[in-house]
């Protein structure tokens, strides 16, 4: 049995996970993999919250025949267009950190956080 | 009343910054006359629109042709529109030594194009009327600080922006899961439609949304568990970048907090209370925030670089704002506005003189200010005088402010009282590294070696910016008028929650 | 000093989490009054979305609009509207039959337009992060590489176009068919050592960006209101119909499948090597 509930559930194990991660790891792109996982977990219940019991997807062709005011029966469309926006955002940052990431190799040879320490901080 | 040109504000700059990316010959030479044409058509037509809000009242802006709580829509009043004109000015003067300084020939075009969608996304942000919208433009806004903090290509810098990055996608996705809450349960996106029903919420889920929404905010705000990523960005980007950080950056996040607090939730009246679990929000609040304000003024005293000092220094000040928006009530609101006031005027400044005084020094030390008088005077001037109004000498919008948060705690005596000993103690230790500063600069180097080959001409960009700012501060200092009306109108409108939602859901009213 | 199992930082973040999911669970077990997540949703009367996939928005605000108060929408869901039949109704709001589409592109196109600029945002910082960087060259393509490039071109490219007109009518559109174009010139870039010069494709998005805000801001002029919508819509179903969501959709391919070429490109042999 598939509920909001469990879902909700889920991506709240999901989203903590990806923090956890994001906390305790070294490594430069361990981190920002576990922020990708804390993005997902966000989508997941982005998707959930639009979820009917015995629903047909929102998109009309041949088989559904028509969309009727008094029988609607499919699933809500407007998180899964929020979840299109929140997923292209997610490979920007992305995309932004990886960049970051080549660079601060370049100087530093090491992607391990608590080596790019410098002696004239302060 | 419709006003459906607004949407200009945001799709002009938009345009023009495609414009500017293209590789083409004639766009190459012609790119920065596009640039500072955008940010001065920007200024213009807000200045138009601040006419119009005069005449009208509030303004609605809809999109597509398809009325609020189904489509997206701008609300334009007197308190968004102000702020947006402030921060435009600031804007320009830093777009203005951006495009005269020369060091960054090749990528040039490229970061005016940044610079551009920078601008398109904060007017954004402080009009629109929709939670997701604030959302999507909300990241587009700190993509491009992270993009402008790494401009230097420098350890720091590199650091700096990687620390921004790693913060704000943790409080956008924070803010994607409040989205989706609000939505499962008001199954609504608009923001005057979640005004009116945020009362019905049950007690959980309303301290779930909160905690959510500020854990996104925070972050930008430079408060003090998220506060890591300023030590390493304000330091090594470049001087109109700091510029930015500090008079738009937080102010715009600033603005953000305000709309969330009091229009959507309403803030002094919230009922955030249940008879098993007792949540005081006010007084976790002015904890959190005057714990920051000690941090941040303690790091700002102890630290010896130039920049670091400035930034932290900033970001009390934003703590002490937050600290007075706390409050809820409206002299509370408009000590708050004071600060705001005199930190977009005076931090840009601080931040532009002490990169002209410290320039052509290896080290940003505090020992690189020695003798600052002799080398470079009229930005030694400038440095004094902007340091003098940013800490609130008589007669100041900060000063006003300051005494101001001071009556506003101390007219009603409760436990809540207690905490105006943390203001005194930030205003104290503010004082004194203000003034090691400005006493360094009167000290003669013994190091310094006689030298006059160094060209001491002064560049006209900053010349310019700096004349421009100095004046404002002045025009505040003589005419302290000016702004009273100004933020009586403004604390009339923020605790008027039932306007704003009229204005776009109507509500009856024929 | 040895390493040992127990990791007291570790364990103090997980004590931390662990008290932040207990929170987070409170608001499922409540008991007091006021509207919280529904354990199992019923129908989509309680919400907007209700009326994007009845297509009847323009309906319901011009009732709202004469009782002067547009928080009450849910009241008239119930009204008597007329069906939406597959290949037969003509002149809706939009004639999208995907109703995703239909919110991304319409109802909430302006959402969508910043997830254009997200994009571009983001590849131009790239560009600016990786410029004057040397990377070290590949090894020139294998047999098997060739091969496989030469076998797959026609297909993608022929997904890629079905994708990007079809997003009206099946799941898909603008975002993914630009995405498969990309992965296409990663192919080309591995089999044949092709290479395009950057400012080719800097130009190519620049101009179809430029297109796609100049379309919308079209809108502004000729129906009073920017994004709206000025093309005949046609019969839902259809693959020439709602020309505007068409236009904007395959013009959104080009602009992607260009940004992420110069992405894919930065990071494959750097800005230095442009030829």
């Amino acid at each position: 049995m598939i509920d909001n509930r469990i879902l909700y559930i889920f991506s709240t194990i999901l989203f903590l996970i990806g923090i956890f991660g994001a906390i305790t790891n070294k490594n430069l792109i361990k981190i920002l993999v576990s922020i990708s996982v804390v993005e997902t977990a966000s989508n997941i219940f982005l998707v959930s919250i639009g979820y009917i019991k015995n629903s047909k997807p929102p998109i009309l062709d041949a088989n559904m025949g028509k969309i009727s005011v008094s029988n609607l029966n499919i699933s809500d469309p407007l998180p899964h267009a929020l979840v299109l926006t929140a997923i292209v955002i997610g490979v920007g940052t992305t995309a932004v950190g990886i960049g970051l990431c080549i660079r601060l190799f370049q100087y530093y040879r090491t992607l391990n956080i608590n080596r790019m320490g410098d002696k004239d901080e302060l | 009343m419709n006003y459906n040109t607004t949407v200009l504000l945001i799709i002009i700059p938009i345009l023009s910054s495609f414009l500017v990316y293209m590789p083409v010959g004639l766009i190459k030479k012609s790119f920065k006359i596009i640039f500072l044409a955008t940010i001065l058509f920007n200024l213009l037509f807000s200045l138009k629109i601040f006419s119009v809000v005069l005449k009208y009242g509030n303004l609605i802006t809809i999109i597509g042709n398809y009325h609020p709580p189904f489509g997206i829509n701008l609300v334009s009043s007197f308190f968004s529109i102000l702020f947006l004109i402030a921060l435009y000015i600031v804007f320009l003067i830093s777009a203005i030594i951006f495009i005269f300084k020369n060091d960054t020939k090749n990528n040039q075009q490229k970061i005016s194009s940044v610079l551009l969608l920078y601008l398109a996304s904060f007017s954004e942000i402080i009009l629109t009327g929709d939670l997701f919208n604030l959302f999507v433009f909300f990241e587009i806004f700190s993509i491009s600080n992270i993009i402008i903090i790494s401009l230097k290509n420098e350890k720091f810098s590199l650091k700096g922006s990687i620390k921004y990055l790693l913060i704000s996608s943790i409080g956008s996705a924070l803010l994607l899961f409040a989205i989706g809450y609000i939505y499962a349960i008001l199954g609504t996106l608009n923001l005057a439609e979640i005004a009116l029903n945020f009362e019905k919420i049950s007690f959980f889920s309303k301290c779930f949304i909160i905690f959510f929404l500020m854990g996104s905010i925070l972050s930008e705000l430079e408060v003090f568990p998220f506060n890591l990523w300023i030590s390493d960005s304000y330091a090594g980007a470049k001087n109109f970048v700091n510029i930015l950080l500090s008079g738009i950056s937080c102010v715009v996040s600033l603005y953000i907090f305000i709309r969330m607090f009091f229009t959507i939730f309403n803030y002094p009246s919230i009922s955030l209370y249940s008879y098993n679990f007792p949540l005081d929000i006010k007084l976790l609040l002015l904890t959190f925030f005057s714990l920051s304000i000690i941090v941040n003024q303690l790091v700002a005293l102890t630290s010896k670089n130039i920049k670091r000092i400035l930034a932290f220094s900033s970001a009390a000040t934003i703590s002490t704002i937050l600290f007075a928006l706390t409050s809820g009530t409206k002299s509370g609101f408009s000590s708050a506005i004071l600060l705001i006031i005199s930190t977009i005027i005076s931090k840009p400044l601080l931040f532009l003189s002490s990169h002209q005084i410290t320039k052509g020094k290896m080290e940003k030390n505090l020992d690189s200010f020695k003798n600052g008088i002799n080398r470079k005077r009229y930005f030694s001037i400038l440095f004094i005088v902007s340091a003098i109004f940013f800490t609130g000498f008589p007669l100041t919008p900060a000063f006003f402010g300051k005494l101001m948060l001071f009556y506003t705690y101390a007219s009603k005596l409760n436990y809540y009282t207690y905490f105006i000993i943390v203001i005194i103690f930030s205003i104290t230790v503010e004082f004194f590294y203000y003034f090691r500063m400005i006493h360094k600069l009167f000290i003669k180097d013994e190091t310094e070696r006689e030298n006059k080959n160094i060209k001491n001409n002064l560049s006209i960009s900053y010349f310019v910016s700096g004349l421009t700012m100095i004046s404002i501060l002045i025009i505040f200092f003589i005419f302290p008028n000016i702004y009273e009306k100004v933020i009586t109108k403004m604390s009339e409108e923020i605790f008027n929650q039932k306007e704003y939602i009229q204005t776009i859901l109507k509500l009856g009213e024929k | 000093m040895k390493e040992t199992d127990f990791n007291v930082g570790k364990f103090f973040a997980f004590l931390f989490l662990f008290i932040i999911f207990i929170f987070m669970l409170f608001p499922l077990f409540e008991q007091g009054n006021g509207l919280k997540i529904e354990k199992e949703i019923k129908d989509l009367r309680n919400r907007v979305s209700f009326a994007y996939s009845t297509k009847s928005v323009t309906d319901i605000t011009k009732t709202l609009k004469e009782s002067g108060d547009y928080s009450k929408y849910r009241e008239i869901y119930n009204q008597e509207r007329n069906d939406i039949r597959f290949k037969e109704s003509a002149n809706l709001e939009n004639g999208s039959a995907n109703i995703v589409t239909s919110i991304v592109l319409d109802y909430r196109g302006f959402d969508t337009l910043g997830e254009l600029i997200v994009l571009f945002i983001s590849i131009i910082g790239l560009t600016i992060i990786l410029s004057n960087l040397n990377f070290v060259p590949f090894n020139p393509p294998t047999f098997l590489q060739k091969t496989g490039v030469l076998f797959l071109t026609p297909f993608i490219m022929l997904t890629s176009i079905y994708i990007s007109l079809h997003g009206h009518l099946t799941p898909g559109g603008g975002f993914p068919a630009g995405s498969i174009i990309a992965t296409l010139s990663l192919f080309l870039m591995i089999g044949y050592k092709f290479s395009y010069k950057l400012k080719f494709l800097n130009f190519i998005e620049s101009t179809s960006g430029f297109l796609v805000f100049f379309l919308a801001l079209l809108g502004l002029f000729i129906t009073g209101s920017f994004l709206g919508n000025y093309l005949p819509t046609g019969i839902v179903g259809k693959l020439f119909s709602s020309y505007l969501i068409l236009i904007l959709y395959s013009l959104v391919s080009i602009k992607v499948g260009a940004e992420l070429s110069v992405a894919i490109k930065t990071l494959y042999d750097g800005e230095n090597n442009d030829r």
